[in-house]
Formats: C-alpha cells, structure tokens, sequence
C-alpha cells in the first residue's frame, strides 16, 4: 500500500462522517472535511465550554463558521449549530399549517425535518444562482431541527469575532433582527447570522 | 446487554415463565385429568426458583419451589391438582408476578412486607391439598381465604347458595391447612389425598359444586401441548432480545433508506442502457458506412467498428453485472425492509394471555358461569399498537362480564345455557386489524341509553328521540357514561368506554358496538394492522404527493370533464348507476393549487370515500400509484394537522402526509350539512363570510356534534376541533367569532386552551364559553378566572341555555 492511499481519508470514514452525506457534501474542501470529521476530545470540550458560557462573551472567541449564500447575502451561522448539510431536498407543504415563514416538511436521512423559508424570514431576494448549486442546511438547538434551503454553501470558515462589529441600525431594523454580527470571514466580508432568533421565529410560525 | 441487569433479565425470565403458569393451571382447572399439562408448569416454575436464585431473591425462591413441590407431585400421581390447590398455585403466581414487577431498589422492602404471606402460601403449598376439590373465593373479595384460619370443617352450604357454598369450599381448604403443620418439602413424601370429602367436580366459575361426572373419571386423554408463549413460532424462534426502541425505529429510517438507494441503481442501468443503444447506433452507422466508401476508409471504420464492439461487450458485461447487482439489492434491502418491520410485530397472543385469568377471576367474583374462547392469538400486531389496545380490550371484557353477561340462573330462565361465552377475536380484515368482543348475554338497552343521554342532558329530548340505534349508542362511548345503577368494583362508573373510543381514533382506527336484546352484544374495533406501516395509493393533490390509506378507499375512478354534471350548483359524476358528489381535495386542504396543477387536464381522479351508505368523491390532480408507507410520527411541534394521520417518505425518497380518511369524511359530511360547495361561487363566499364562526372544541365526538347541530340550526358556522391542542392549531390559522370548549381534553385542556387564548394578542377578546360535566362551584370558578366569558354544564343542551348563551355573546349568526 503506498503512503499517499494511506493518508487519505477512507471511503468508510467519510461514510461515518456525523454531519455531512458524503455524496451530497457541502461544496468547497473546507466545508466537507470539517463537518465529516470526528471531533476530538479538546474539540468537544471547547465547544461544550461554548456553549456553557454567559452569552455575550462567545463574540470576544474565533468561532467557526458554516458560510452560505441567500440571494446576494453572503451569510455565516456557527457550525456547531448545523446539523446536517445536502444537496436540496424537496419540500412539501402541509395541509392548514403554511404561513410565510412555515415552509413544509423535508427528508433528510430517512427523518421528516420540518422546513423554514430562510429567504422570506430575512426578506431577501430570489437569487439567479444555478439550481444545481442550492443545498438544504439542518440546524437547530435542543428545541429541534429546522431545515432551510440556500443558494451554495461555501464551506466551513475560522473567524475572530473580536474585529466583527454590531449591524447598523438600518439593517437592524429588518433583517439585522437575526443578524448576530457583521465581519470578514474566508477573505471576504459577512453577516452571522443569530440562530437562536432564527430558530424562535421559525417556532413563532407554527404557533 | 450491557444496559440491562441481572434483575432485569430476572424480570424478564419471570415474566415469560408466569405467562405458561397462568396458562397453564388455567388449562388444567379445565382439564384437571390433563397430566400433560403439569410438565410445563414445573419447568416454569423450577425456571422462576433458577433465576430468582441468581439475583438472591429468597423468598421468590421458597415460594417457586414450593409450586415446584406440588407439580411434581402432581405428576407422579400422588396428589390431584383440585381447584382449590390451584387457586393456591394461582395466589403463589400472582405473589411471583407482584416480585416480578418491582425494581431492582424496591425490592427488598417488598420482601419485608410480604414476609408473612409468603410464609402463608408456602405453608398452604406445603400442606396437603386442600380437601374438596371446589375452588374457594378469591382473595380480593374474601378475605378470610386469604388469611390463616382454625375453623374445623364445616358441611357445604345449599347447592344453590353459590356464595355460601364458595365460603364452605374456603373453610374447608383452610382446614386442611391448619391440620397439617408439618410441611413435607419433599416432593417424594406422599401428600395424603384422603378421601375425606366426596369428589366434586371444578367449577371455575364459582357455583355450587356438584357431584363429578363420570366422564370427568375417564382415563387422562393426550392432552395438547401447552401453547408456546406467544406462540409466534417455535419457543426458541420467539426468543426475546430487548432493543431499544428508538434504536429499531432508526433502524427502520435506514432500512427504509437502503431500499431507496436501491431503486435508484434501477436508473443506473437504465442510464448503461442508454450508452448500450448509442454504441448500437453507432455500429450501425458503421455498418452504412462499409457499403459507400474506399479500401483505406474500411480499414479505418473496421478499426472503429471493432473498438465499438469491445465497447459494446464491455457495456454488456457491465449491464449484467448492474443488472444483477440491482437484483440482489433490492432483494437484500426489501428482506432487510421486512426483517426491520417484521421486528415490531407480537403476536396478539402476547397481550390475550393475560385475559383467560382475569375473566376467570372477576366471573367468580360476580358468581357467573363463563367461557372466554380467544381467536387469532397468531395474528401479528404492531407493538406499539399492542400496547395500545390491553387496556381498552381489558375494559370492554370487564364490561362483559358486569354488564353483558346474565347469573347462571338468569341465563336458565332465559332459555340459554347456564355458561355464558365470549368470544375475544382479532383477524386481518380488508387490510386492517379487526378485533372484536362478542357476548352471548342480555345486550344493551338501546332505549335506557337514549334515556340516559337525556337525563344527562347530553342531548335534548327531540334530538334524542331523532337518534337511530347506532347513534344512541354512541353515547355509550362518553366518558363518564354509564347507565349502570350501581358502581361496582368491576365496572359501571362509565370509566372504559371512552378509552376505547379514544385509543381507536388515535390510531387511526374506529370503534362500535351492536346489540340484539336478550341475544348479547358486539364490541368490534377496526384498526390498522401497524402504527408503523400502511400501504396506500398515492395521489398528487395541489402538486403535492399525499397518501390516502387503502384500507380506507372504497375505490379509485378516472373520469373525463365531459362526465360532469350538476346538481343544485354541485359537481357530481355517474358510477355504476349512482351519484358521486365531487369535492376538491386542493381547497378541503386549503392547498393553493401548484403553478403547474393540471387544471386543463381532460382526465381526472376522483378517491371515493365510503361512509355509513353515503360516498363522496375526492378530487385529485393524477393518481401516483400504490406504496407500503412506513408511518412516521410528525413532529409534534406542528400539532395535531387537520386531516393528516401522520407523514411518510415514498420509495423514491420525498416525502409525504398520509391523510386522515375519517377526518376527511367528518369535514365532507360537515360541509355538506352546512350546505357548504368547496369551489362555491362569490356568492356564495358572500353569504358564508356573513355568518358568524364558532370553534368547538370538544374531545368527544358526539358532544362535538351535539353542539356543532345546535349552533347550525342557530345558523352559525361551526368548525370543530378534537382537542385543546386541535383548537389552538385551529384559532391560530382561523378567524372566528367566538370558542366553546370543554375543560377535560388529551394534550391540552380547556383551561389551559383559555389562558393561551387570553394571552394572546389577537385573541385575547375572543368571547369563550366553556361546556364541561364538571359542575361544581369551585369548578365553574377556575373557568371564569382564566377568562370564559360563560361557564355552562353540558345539561344546558336540555334547554335554551346552550344557544341564548352563545346569542348573547356575539348576537345571532349573521355577523
């Protein structure tokens, strides 16, 4: 066996892999890789530190980030709140419960996620981005999953929220609402996105 | 393993080996000469003392090895098992059954406890058997059996006096305890059976004893075998091995995935198959080629055309290879598919085995004759489903027996024979499972019901009087309805009926019961064979894939426009000579239609449903075909969806909401009485959205349409909803002029339905009635606190109470 085929990452291993199908992976190396790895011990304990921690500080940290894209926002949300990235499954509707933000159900590995309208929440536009591109994201906390469409998902990227700074107030007004912070992150600049409003006012739609 | 404990594995060893005890000396009280039947029982037995051994339960030991002493007696033949030393045997069950129930911590305060009545039934097990063969009283309602006694032994009581006859019976086996102190605790030392009472022969069902028949001192003939536990298959094939259950239900997502991916390499070789007719094009253009041009030319074209043909043979190669492969994918991911699915299903035995004991008991208890015959104990259920359906199957037994069957002496005057039958049977029917509960007693008194239903004001009297048998009797299914006058131990405080009722609607199923006077009555429940599985027939409705339950259709038309007709502004069509009212099934769902719903299709597809003689026609856009669906919960966030029973993934991978057919046809019929058209004209949305709106929310169904008949006479529109949950989901999309709801309801109560409603900014001045049985001051009170604006008993249905209540609050129907 030579030593470049022992160094690669097995077929089993990627199959193994927690958050991402290996064959609907998200696009660009980084995203793949660093979803399908498994987490180390420190990993698990820096994010359950994370996690642990008042909020407010977490901005202060150099976080890692689960870019995409929605119609002309570059977007950004903390990859340790996705789930499961793949390419965009259908969504179907549900009889009586369709409001603007409700969008159906999905299947994304073998479970039926319900399906938020990420575009509609952040009032953005429809994108002229190739079909072919757009992927379904799984996020969620320990309220439940959400599954939203985007355009592309650019990978996985490291950030310092140190240097981000606050949306000014007249994007606070509308969709800075569920942005967390504005910054530069993969060499160019972003928005993060506030998952914990997100995931709120998608819960807000089913009531 | 790992995650269980030695108790555990204890409790489970009990509790199989106390199902082939129960069985068992059940069987042999009916057949005592049946020494076949004993061997079983000492395995059972010796299996319990082994197990208890291990986890150091000494007094489940003692116990166990004292049945073990009086079984093995038996079967040498130096003692007969009579009903009163089953009885024992069935006590010392009962007391291993109550072990066998507690928790590793529990456990040693329960030994202390019972510290005395284990030392009891090990003395009476280890004493002679009982003199007299009559079985005494249970222990639940005489409690002198139960208890030590010195009383010499008394002459039976009068032959018909069954009670007195049943003390004479427990007198006379607590005098053969107190006679022998010395218990042997050697199976080999003889245990007198002296002659000192005559022989009688076992009545289990507690009369008076009467003289042994002849035929009961015929040789022992070859008695069966005792039925494996479950008996899904051989002992061994049914052996248990504890999943979790969430690990097996991703193992039926995955087993479910699996088989998608395997019908997806169908299209793989379809795609080779592709590639295989170009490169057949291809060497036919050759072959054109050869017959028009120059010698140079030929050698180039039969070296093209030999590269062509390699190719070919290697896409042959590789074609069959997919081909096979597919084969055998989809035959391995369809076994894996049914081997998963096959793991959730029981046997209906597993939960009926425990109902010949418990009938047993409680008919002794009433003083009555009876013989409970089970069928179908083979027929596979879903687990969960299985679980489900003991309690309700429990009551309506208990129903029975209080209520249904007649006292022996009853029966006589009556013509029928003295012992009383019935019959618990489960088969597969039309796809669906199909239980149902006969009775050969007095049936039920359709007119006391209707009565009852007055009296209670769950109904006014000139509706009741209007009511057809069936529908009297569907208030037998309320809760807390019960036209028996006195309460008993075993039923009568109308605690049952509703359980039933509700468990059937909740999966998916429906419960009814018919009744001939003096002739008996029928219980049958109607459910699907698995929560977990269906097949259906998958229809696009709005371009959307929905499933509509086989079981459920009556059948599936295909029609053109030209069919079309209507009747007083309703579409309808012609099948085999009758009517079919046609409904869109887009706007019953408020689904806007998809952008490229075939609206100019000339063939449409019409799901008929079929309900009490009435048939109604579902428009869809096309049929999709047939699939077995494996059933998923929906995420309980979205609540309880209005005409969905639960969601499901197709074969290729979307997914999809299986409707709710009964659900369906309730808003069908709904509609229809409201003389409401789905697709109706402008006008005729102008008159409805002139009329006021009132949700009902009740959760039993005939309250529900109680109320909803008597707001549409009002001239209200009425909308209802199941539960409090169904009502809130139903205030949060609707728009409505005023709630009634009930305060005891599943998932979300009334109460709790109001204080959400008065915390919520839109609705906040949404005027509430609420309509409970409850009627207490302090009840009435906590109503009114969390802001009903009314707070009425559902005897206002007797009077105008109900509908001036409603007119105060929001003035008459037209808005």
């Amino acid at each position: 066996m030579d030593r470049s085929s022992q160094n690669a990452p097995s077929p089993r291993s990627r199959l193994d892999a927690p958050a991402v199908d290996p064959d609907n992976a998200a696009t660009g190396p980084d995203g793949a890789e660093y979803l399908a790895r498994r987490l180390s011990a420190d990993e698990i304990a820096e994010q359950t530190r994370r996690v642990a921690e008042p909020a407010g500080r977490t901005m202060a940290e150099p976080v890692t980030l689960l870019v995409m894209q929605l119609g002309a926002e570059r977007l950004a949300m903390p990859a340790i709140d996705a789930r499961r990235v793949v390419r965009r499954a259908p969504v179907r509707r549900v009889p009586h419960r369709m409001s603007p933000f409700f969008a159906g159900l999905c299947a994304v590995d073998g479970r039926l996620v319900p399906a938020a309208n990420l575009r509609r929440l952040l009032e953005l536009q429809e994108t002229q981005l190739p079909a072919g591109a757009a992927r379904t994201i799984v996020f969620g906390d320990q309220r439940g999953d959400w599954a939203v469409e985007v355009d592309r998902v650019e990978g996985v990227r490291r950030a310092d929220l140190s240097s981000f700074v606050e949306p000014p107030a007249t994007v606070a007004l509308t969709m800075g609402r569920y942005i967390r912070a504005l910054g530069e992150f993969g060499g160019a600049r972003g928005a993060v996105l506030d998952t914990g409003r997100v995931l709120s006012a998608f819960a807000g739609a089913l009531r | 393993m790992s995650g269980f404990s030695l108790f555990d594995l204890f409790r489970e060893d009990a509790s199989t080996q106390l199902a082939v005890l129960n069985d068992g000396l059940l069987s042999l009280e009916r057949d005592p000469a049946g020494t076949a039947l004993i061997e079983p029982l000492m395995r059972a037995a010796h299996s319990i003392k082994g197990a208890a051994r291990i986890v150091n339960l000494a007094p489940v030991v003692e116990v166990a090895h004292a049945m073990e002493d009086v079984l093995v007696a038996a079967q040498r033949g130096q003692e007969k098992l009579g009903a009163a030393r089953i009885d024992q045997l069935l006590r010392a069950t009962d007391l291993l059954a109550a072990a066998a129930a507690l928790d590793g911590d529990s456990i040693a305060g329960w030994c202390e406890a019972h510290r005395d009545a284990v030392a009891s039934i090990t003395a009476e097990l280890h004493a002679p058997a009982p003199a007299g063969a009559a079985a005494g009283a249970m222990p639940a309602t005489a409690p002198s059996t139960s208890a030590p006694r010195s009383a010499g032994l008394e002459a039976p009581g009068p032959a018909a006096a069954g009670a007195a006859a049943t003390e004479s019976r427990a007198s006379a086996a607590a005098a053969s305890v107190a006679a022998s102190e010395e218990p042997s605790g050697n199976p080999g030392s003889a245990v007198p059976v002296g002659p000192v009472v005559p022989a009688v022969s076992v009545d289990p069902f507690g009369a008076a004893p009467v003289a042994e028949a002849p035929s009961a001192r015929m040789p022992p003939q070859e008695a069966p075998a005792a039925p494996a536990p479950g008996g899904f298959s051989s002992a061994r094939g049914s052996e248990a091995v504890r999943v979790a259950a969430d690990r097996l239900e991703r193992i039926m997502q995955l087993a479910g995935e699996i088989m998608v991916a395997g019908r997806q390499m169908d299209s793989m070789r379809q795609d080779v198959l592709g590639i295989r007719r170009t490169l057949g094009d291809a060497e036919d253009a050759i072959g054109a080629l050869r017959q028009a041009t120059s010698r140079e030319a030929d050698q180039a074209r039969d070296a093209l055309a030999m590269a062509v043909g390699a190719a070919q043979l290697d896409v042959r190669s590789h074609l069959e290879a997919v081909e096979t492969l597919t084969r055998r994918t989809e035959e391995l991911s369809a076994s894996l598919y049914n081997a998963a699915l096959g793991s959730r299903l029981r046997p209906f035995g597993d939960i009926a085995g425990g109902f010949p004991r418990m009938v047993r008991d409680i008919a002794r208890q009433l003083g009555k004759r009876v013989r409970l015959e089970i069928q179908g104990e083979q027929v596979a259920v879903d687990r969960e489903l299985l679980a489900r359906i003991e309690a309700p199957l429990s009551h309506l037994l208990r129903n029975a027996l209080d209520h249904g069957v007649e006292p022996p002496e009853a029966r006589e005057a009556a013509g029928k024979s003295p012992e009383a039958r019935i019959l618990l049977e489960a088969r597969h029917h039309a796809g669906r499972l199909m239980i149902r509960v006969v009775d050969d007693g007095r049936g039920i008194d359709v007119e006391a019901v209707r009565r009852r239903a007055v009296e209670r004001g769950l109904a006014p009297a000139d509706l009741a009087a209007g009511l057809g048998e069936r529908e009297v009797l569907e208030f037998l299914f309320l809760p807390a309805f019960s036209t028996a006058t006195q309460v008993s131990e075993i039923s009568g405080r109308g605690v049952g009926l509703d359980i039933v009722q509700t468990m059937a609607h909740e999966v998916g199923g429906s419960a009814r019961v018919e009744t001939r006077a003096g002739e008996g009555s029928t219980f049958t429940l109607v459910l699907p064979v698995a929560v977990s599985v269906l097949r259906a027939a998958i229809a696009e409705i709005a371009g959307e894939p929905f499933a509509f339950p086989l079981a459920r259709l009556s059948r599936v038309v295909r029609f053109s426009i030209e069919e079309l007709s209507t009747v007083q502004g309703r579409e309808q069509i012609l099948l085999e000579g009758r009517s079919i009212g046609l409904v869109s099934a887009a706007e019953l769902l408020e689904l806007a239609p998809a952008r490229d719903a075939a609206g100019s299709r000339q063939d449409r597809f019409a799901i008929v449903l079929e309900d009490d003689g009435a048939r109604f026609g579902l428009v869809v856009d096309q049929l999709l075909g047939e699939e077995d669906l494996v059933v998923r919960t929906l995420d309980p966030r979205l609540g309880k969806v209005p005409h969905v029973l639960a969601g499901a993934m197709l074969e290729r991978g979307d997914p999809c909401l299986i409707l709710d057919v009964e659900d369906l046809v309730a808003s069908l019929r709904q509609l229809l009485l409201e003389g409401r058209r789905i697709g109706m004209s402008r006008a005729d949305a102008g008159d409805r959205s002139k009329r006021r709106r009132i949700l009902v929310v009740d959760d039993s169904a005939t309250v529900r349409e109680v109320e909803r008949q008597l707001l549409v006479r009002e001239g209200y529109v009425v909308e209802t909803a199941v539960d409090g949950v169904d009502g809130w989901n139903s205030l949060s999309v609707g728009q409505f002029d005023l709630l009634v709801t009930d305060v005891d309801m599943p998932r979300l109560n009334g109460i709790e339905l109001v204080r959400r409603v008065r915390a919520d900014d839109r609705l906040r001045r949404l005027p509430v009635v609420i309509v409970s049985y409850k009627d207490r001051e302090e009840d009435r009170l906590r109503g009114l606190e969390v802001g009903a604006d009314a707070y009425l008993t559902k005897g206002s249905f007797q009077d105008e109470t109900f509908a001036s209540t409603i007119r105060d609050l929001v003035g008459g129907a037209e808005a």
